[in-house]
């Protein structure tokens, strides 16, 4: 059969037609209905349950080898085709071996019955014949019309040419012959004998085989009509028994190797004791291993991705398409985001902005690898990016990066890169660098005092008020010429330039640290970049606010110059100073001290130094050595804007210095003795300065025991206390109380008096008791003093 | 080469780019930077600067630079990003942003400095 007539769609096909040969032509409506059919999911998985179409295309088929190279159709089509195909052959050999012998059987009997009538035909001619009785041959004749079967009869003569009567029913052929002159038909002849033997002639018969020939065909239907029904019986029989037997349980092993492809654990019955008992026990087999295998690949995998995810780096790969491959680290999906598909470059850098010089270079980086033969990789390696900063909502996070090439496989290339999370290292060197930058500033303060105090944020907080000026003018409605100007040129104008005033002031601010005076400038610059991005277009509103801003701006320049002046040591005068060389005014106090008028008042004046200068190394000391002693102390400064001269400024830090240890030594009790004399914990001692007639006098307080005078000797204690003051103030007299290697050397107090003395000042007692003491530093009388002043100028 | 008219910016720049193991000259006042451009790989203009534009500062440096056949990177340094945003109109070669941050500043001129070797890698 070379062409099926599928039937209409909604009909089933007839099994001949899915039992037959696959067809290479199947017209329009055949074509579209065998796609239907084997594409269409319900016939394709009914052909397929029956196994009479290859799963070629299923997920075995993905292995298997090409269509083209393949037997098409499945085992179990052609085991029916094969089967069918012998049962009919077998069937019609029966069938016609069948047929054919009962066509003999029915031909000799019709042969026997046709001798029969001419023996007998023969015997009745036999006087006819030897008497020569011509009517008598022709009755006998005459005599066989009865018998419809006998088409032709004659009597011939016994030479046998010629017929002496012949006789014909108008159906056969008509003529004496020596066999069967048709198919249907059946010839005899039978010699006609005298009683004494005598050859007188032969009688010739011809019988129809129709009746024959009916019975016969008959039987023949009836015989193909049983075989059909036989064949076709059996065959169904046995494609049963092979689906059963054979096709249902290879379907159980497709299935269970499609499932084990797809990563399940399967196992088939393997109970039966044949061939595919023993397949399916071997099929059993080679699934526990590959299930072992993969137990032991994915523990593999499982320490290789944990020994991954230990090792604190996220492994990103990607190709030169940039995009990310399957092969990641998890610290790259939680650190980083990176999802396969996703580009490196937004990965790394993922804000889009044409102003990320790191994102730049780093494209043209690939682009240059990914277009470099591939033994250049190491020394592109060198402007390869080394260092990732990545912000996120709460924190910033630090990495080392670190490429490899990952793959080469002819032109195609895989990067890999190794981020390195360097987070806490980063942030430790940025906490040093960061106290680096501390110390720095602080140096840098230093310096700045050292060279010139406060002047230059003074120089700043003048200029920026300035700046500020500016600002405010270019702002005013009128008559300031810039604003008055109300042309779009104008207003670029004035934009522009309050830009540039306030940029530079926020330029300036962040070196001096001053991060509120800098967030109020971009409050404003804000305010500006909104207004450019308007087309400069100068509302009202927007007048009135960046007015509102100049003048936050002017009050956080204000509260900075309050928070320096608090904590500067000198106050306002901090502000007020400006450096000068201390050779040339030492030159100009000298020269101005010979004359005694204005001038030198001026000089001295100008020369003089803050009183505040002298404190500033005494609040750590004394801390230091209150510890040391281990007692509690409590210094109060009283700065005030009091100045002292040239000369006793150079001593006063170190007259100081021997009487507050005096006093932390000797005068402030242990915490214990405070107590059990009703004083509080911590002793207090306290360092101010009075205006005194000669000038200013420095007093230093505490609220000790007091000079302990018996100790001096010499029966001081019973003279006076001013006495045995300047008994102490003799070199190697001391108390002799426990101070410690802080004091009680019987140096002390000597080597003030000589230091003061050196500068026109004196040491004097003024009270002791057991409640405290109090010393003051006051000026020699006034002719002695002048000539030591001078001598030290 | 940075060109800002602030002495504090510059002072801070030079001495955090010199830690990093940079040469660095700076300069308040554009006129004399052209005769430093031969020693120079990169010149960062402040864009806001009293009298005179960064765009202007950079054409005329553009042009002793050619005559020199001094060829390095000129790019914008500001925190103004809507100035920076016109770096390429301006002619400039890549802007630094952030100004004032000296952490980033570090970065971005060490991805500049690759930029302009790979760009010129590419030519």
């Amino acid at each position: 059969m070379r062409r099926h007539h599928w039937p209409r769609r909604g009909r089933l096909p007839s099994l001949a037609a899915w039992l037959g040969a696959p067809s290479r032509n199947y017209g329009r409506a055949g074509t579209k209905l065998r796609h239907r059919l084997t594409s269409g999911n319900d016939w394709q998985r009914r052909l397929q349950k029956w196994g009479l179409v290859s799963r070629a295309n299923d997920k075995l088929g993905e292995h298997a080898p090409p269509a083209s190279s393949r037997r098409t159709g499945s085992l179990a089509t052609r085991l029916a085709f094969g089967t069918v195909f012998l049962v009919l052959c077998v069937t019609g050999i029966t069938v016609m071996e069948l047929t054919h012998r009962e066509w003999q059987r029915l031909l000799e009997s019709k042969r026997t019955a046709a001798d029969m009538v001419a023996n007998l035909f023969a015997g009745t001619m036999a006087p006819a014949l030897d008497f020569g009785d011509a009517d008598a041959v022709k009755a006998g004749l005459d005599g066989l019309r009865s018998n419809p079967m006998i088409v032709y009869a004659a009597v011939l003569s016994a030479d046998g040419t010629s017929p002496l009567a012949e006789y014909h029913n108008g159906r056969g052929d008509g003529g004496p012959s020596d066999g069967a002159r048709a198919e249907g038909e059946i010839q005899v002849q039978s010699a006609v004998h005298s009683p004494t033997g005598k050859r007188l002639g032969s009688v010739l018969i011809r019988v129809s085989l129709a009746q024959e020939v009916h019975a016969f065909r008959r039987t023949r239907a009836r015989l193909i009509g049983f075989g059909t029904l036989f064949a076709g019986a059996l065959a169904s029989l046995l494609v049963v028994i092979m689906r059963r037997a054979l096709v249902a349980p290879l379907g159980r092993l497709e299935a269970a190797a499609i499932r084990l492809a797809m990563g399940d654990s399967v196992e088939v019955p393997a109970d039966r004791d044949d061939e595919l008992g023993s397949l399916s026990r071997a099929f059993n087999s080679m699934a526990a291993a590959i299930d072992e295998r993969e137990r032991r690949i994915a523990a593999q995998n499982r320490r290789l991705q944990a020994l991954f995810d230990n090792m604190g780096q996220a492994i990103l790969v990607f190709g030169s398409d940039r995009l990310l491959t399957e092969e990641r680290s998890r610290s790259a999906e939680r650190w980083l985001d990176a999802r396969p598909g996703n580009s490196i470059v937004d990965i790394l850098y993922p804000e889009d902005d044409s102003l990320d010089i790191e994102r730049q270079a780093f494209d043209a980086w690939l682009d240059v690898v990914f277009g470099a033969p591939a033994d250049k990789f190491r020394e592109l390696l060198e402007l390869a990016p080394r260092e990732l900063e990545r912000h996120t909502d709460s924190q910033s996070m630090f990495f080392e990066l670190s490429f490899r090439l990952a793959e080469q496989v002819g032109s195609s290339r895989q990067l890999m890169v190794l981020a390195t999370d360097v987070t806490e290292r980063r942030r430790l060197e940025r906490s040093v660098l960061e106290k680096d930058r501390v110390y720095e500033r602080e140096l840098s303060a230093l310096r700045r005092l050292a060279t010139g105090g406060a002047q230059l944020l003074g120089g700043f907080l003048e200029v920026t008020r300035l700046r500020l000026a500016t600002c405010r003018e270019l702002l005013a409605p009128s008559p300031a010429p810039v604003a008055a100007d109300n042309d779009a040129g104008g207003e670029r104008l004035l934009i522009e330039s309050l830009f540039q005033h306030l940029h530079t002031i926020r330029a300036e601010a962040r070196c001096f640290d001053l991060a509120q005076l800098e967030g109020e400038v971009s409050n404003v610059e804000n305010e500006l970049g909104r207004i450019r991005k308007d087309d400069y277009r100068v509302s009202d509103v927007d007048v009135g606010n960046l007015q509102r801003g100049i003048e936050h701006i002017t009050r956080r320049l204000d509260d900075a110059e309050r928070a320096f002046v608090e904590a500067s040591p000198l106050g306002t005068t901090a502000l007020d100073q400006i450096t000068v060389r201390r050779s040339r005014l030492t030159l100009v106090v000298e020269a101005a001290h010979a004359r005694n008028d204005r001038v030198a008042r001026l000089v001295d004046d100008l020369a003089a130094r803050p009183l505040v200068e002298s404190f500033a190394l005494l609040p750590e000391a004394v801390a230091r050595w209150a510890e040391r002693a281990g007692k509690k102390v409590q210094l109060l400064l009283e700065p005030d804007k009091a100045e002292v001269p040239l000369a006793l400024s150079r001593v006063l830090g170190g007259v100081l210095s021997h009487l507050l240890r005096n006093a932390v030594a000797h005068g402030i009790e242990p915490e214990p003795e405070r107590l059990t004399r009703g004083k509080p914990a911590a002793g207090t001692v306290r360092v101010w300065a009075e205006p005194g007639p000669a000038g200013v006098e420095i007093h230093v307080s505490d609220d000790g025991r007091g000079f302990d005078l018996d100790a001096l000797g010499g029966g001081a204690a019973a003279s006076s206390a001013q006495r045995a003051f300047a008994l102490a103030l003799t070199p190697g007299v001391t108390t002799g109380s426990p101070g410690g290697e802080l004091a009680g050397m019987g140096v002390g107090l000597p080597a003030v008096q000589n230091e003061l003395a050196g500068v026109g000042y004196q040491i004097a007692l003024v009270s002791t008791s057991p409640r405290g003491t109090d010393l003051t530093i006051a000026p020699l009388p006034r002719r002695e003093g002048r000539v030591l002043e001078r001598h030290v100028g | 080469m940075v060109i800002d008219d602030s002495e504090l910016v510059l002072g801070r720049v030079k001495s955090r780019l010199t830690r990093e193991g940079y040469e660095v000259f700076t300069l308040s006042n554009p006129a004399g930077a052209a005769r430093q451009l031969a020693q120079c790989d990169l010149v960062l203009i402040d864009f806001h600067m009293p009298g005179i534009g960064g765009g202007e500062v950079l054409n005329s440096l553009r042009k002793a630079g050619k005559a020199m056949g001094a060829q390095p990177l000129y790019f914008l340094y500001t925190s103004d990003k809507t100035a920076s945003r016109k770096h390429r109109d301006l002619g400039f070669d890549g802007a630094l942003i952030n100004k004032g941050d000296d952490e980033s500043l570090v970065q971005q001129l060490a991805a500049a400095l690759r930029f302009a070797k790979l760009r010129r890698m590419t030519r």
